[in-house]
């Protein structure tokens, strides 16, 4: 049994659809990335598994089963037992996710007090423990967050995620807003963290070079729907969707010789009309006539798959030429 | 060569109080640099760097507490006796968020235009082929489906190329771009990165185009000059800088741009994170693995270290003849 298996999942705001039918499955130890531009709803879909989306979002229909419950019928208060021990959540901005008038042993402290209480110098080696392990001097803990660089209050949430050993943990964007250095400092520290700890996560973000880096699958999100789900290393040498391939454009390789970062004309559809076809078809450089009338349901096989008539044509063309 | 903007030795220190301690932040240390006319220029650092007070002094919003900085020869101080909207009209800006850089109860028309009434006098119809023309030169066209609407009917993209026509419409030399991209959508940026291009080779506009992205500059800069912390510590042709790094920094820099294509990971020297204080030495040493006994005692100088390339590092210095004690 996998640990979350996503069913048909759809997602609206008032009469926009954020997230379309959304399928998914993630293993026990796995890193799923999901990729995709604003507006896309890779967030929608994270707040929504773990059922934190603010009106007038709503998950209007499918199943969210986590180690085969359903999340979506799961009562408020079953749920608040299951956040933070078994399920947490890393926000973009760590300097607005912590509590500004704690310190940061305070936030760890609530949060253990509040799920799993014990005695006082042992949450005191607990609080230290997590410190050091996102790399920060366990003297800090009696700092406000304000105090704080913004490449440390991102640690300390990741920190503050894991400190009840969660089996899964959503990562929304948790890198965008801190600087290029920093950001590589935090997905080495996240690679480590991830063999000790052997977590689950959706890593969610906007940056397909850090996703292709530390997921071990990649889904890549367009307008509501995913387009395409690999491996992140077959993702990368063969992307089979267009909007992937012009999405990999660019990231181009920093040490290559020519750099040419083509971009991909035109802008995402709006998500308040629903149209025939796929909706990736005004901007796509290979559309058929097909493209603009069919639209194609996104069927994910042994962790793989691609919703677009061209991927299905080139396979087609491979098994016969 | 024609240089348009020249900075020389320009510094800006700011002063905060840290549990009653004045504490002083150097955003600019005796920077310079020399733009040429129709040129690229990036200015490439990360939060911090002092790249957006640069931004500021050289737009005029904030002054320089020593150095020198030239538009056209003539020194900003003379620009601003008596000549300070002359000034303005030629050194336009163009900002990081075009969301908050637009007022959302004006139309396209009306935002455009307000350069076009202010520095060139137009109106009537005059008016309105011109604002039509800008359109069109930052591609929001059919013109007449983009010229009546509200900064809220626009997408992010859209934004930033009506910020440019803004930018455009006083006819400037020199447009100072904060980040155009950064906040765009990265199927977006390409776009607008070329619309910079495109304004400086068909409307003649130099650019100084700040960012903290190496990639980008590396596209579409003619030079590149990097900052860490208010000090200048490589610049020279954007593609050797950006390509094979001199300065650990910059290196540092490069290393960390997520790279899947790598074939194995590198390992990464990061030293401490953390601000040190900044008392004298090489402003990198602190997190520099390659600090050396030298870099603790004196500031490395912008030194040649190949034709058109300029690092201030004693690791390619001869550094006893190069060394400035402060």
């Amino acid at each position: 049994m996998p640990l979350l298996d996503i069913q048909h999942l759809t997602v609206t705001y008032g009469n926009v659809q954020a997230v379309r039918d959304v399928s998914v499955t993630l293993e026990t130890g796995e890193i799923l990335g999901v990729v995709g531009e604003s507006g896309s709803g890779k967030s929608t879909l994270g707040y929504a598994v773990t059922k934190l989306l603010r009106p007038p979002g709503a998950i209007q229909s499918g199943r969210v089963l986590f180690e085969g419950t359903d999340l979506v019928s799961t009562l408020e208060s079953d749920l608040r037992k299951k956040r933070w021990t078994e399920i947490s959540v890393v926000m973009q901005s760590g300097m607005n996710a912590l509590n500004p008038v704690a310190t940061i042993r305070r936030q760890f402290e609530d949060a253990i007090i509040a799920h799993q209480p014990t005695g006082q110098s042992r949450m005191k080696e607990r609080v230290a423990e997590m410190l050091k392990m996102v790399n920060i001097d366990p003297r800090y803990a009696d700092n406000y967050p304000h105090e704080l660089s913004g490449g440390m209050k991102q640690r300390i949430s990741i920190a503050l995620a894991l400190v009840l050993e969660p089996k899964l943990i959503i990562f929304d964007e948790p890198t965008t807003a801190l600087d290029v250095v920093v950001q590589r400092f935090i997905v080495q520290n996240l690679k480590t963290l991830r063999s000790q700890y052997h977590f689950s996560a959706l890593f969610i973000s906007h940056d397909l070079g850090t996703v292709l880096e530390i997921a071990d699958r990649v889904a890549v999100m367009y307008a509501g729907k995913f387009v395409e789900i690999q491996p992140s290393g077959q993702l990368l040498r063969a992307p089979k969707h267009p909007y992937t391939q012009a999405l990999l454009q660019c990231f181009p390789d920093p040490r290559s010789d020519q750099i040419n970062i083509v971009g991909i004309p035109g802008t995402p559809p709006d998500l308040s009309v629903v149209q025939p076809g796929c909706a990736f078809a005004p901007r796509c450089s290979q559309v058929m006539t097909r493209c603009l009338t069919e639209s194609l349901a996104f069927v994910e096989v042994a962790g793989a798959g691609v919703a677009c008539h061209r991927a299905g044509l080139t396979e087609e063309v491979k098994q016969h030429g | 060569m024609d240089s348009i903007l020249r900075l020389g030795k320009v510094s800006k220190t700011y002063s905060r109080k840290t549990n009653g301690h004045e504490q002083k932040i150097y955003a600019a240390r005796r920077v310079s640099f020399e733009l040429q006319t129709q040129h690229i220029m990036a200015l490439v650092g990360e939060s911090g760097s002092g790249k957006s007070t640069i931004a500021k002094l050289i737009t005029g919003v904030e002054h320089a507490d020593s150095g020198v900085i030239e538009f056209e020869g003539k020194t900003l101080s003379a620009w601003r006796r008596g000549h300070l909207a002359e000034y303005r009209r030629n050194v336009q800006m163009v900002f990081q968020d075009p969301y908050a850089a637009l007022n959302p109860l004006n139309t396209v028309r009306y935002t455009i235009s307000r350069p076009l009434v202010n520095y060139r006098k137009l109106h009537g119809e005059s008016l309105h082929n011109e604002i039509q023309r800008l359109l069109e030169v930052v591609h929001l066209t059919p013109v007449n489906e983009f010229i009546d609407k509200l900064p809220f009917e626009l997408s992010g993209g859209q934004l930033q190329r009506v910020v440019t026509a803004r930018a455009v419409a006083s006819n400037p030399k020199l447009i100072v771009a904060d980040e155009p991209v950064s906040m765009l959508d990265v199927s977006i940026r390409a776009e607008i990165l070329r619309l910079i291009e495109e304004l400086r080779s068909k409307q003649g506009v130099t650019f100084l185009y700040i960012t903290h992205d190496l990639i980008s500059a590396r596209m579409l800069a003619d030079e590149i000059v990097v900052l860490y912390r208010g000090t200048v510590v490589e610049t020279g042709n954007a593609r050797a800088v950006a390509k094979n790094p001199l300065h650990p920094y910059t290196q540092l820099l490069l290393q960390s741009i997520p790279n899947p294509w790598a074939t194995e990971e590198q390992p990464m020297a990061l030293g401490i994170l953390d601000r040190t204080s900044d008392d004298g030495g090489c402003v990198f040493r602190a997190r520099c693995p390659y600090a050396m006994e030298v870099c603790h005692q004196g500031v490395p100088e912008l030194t040649n270290a190949e034709s058109d390339h300029l690092v201030a590092c004693f690791l390619h210095h001869d550094a006893t003849t190069q060394m400035a004690v402060q």
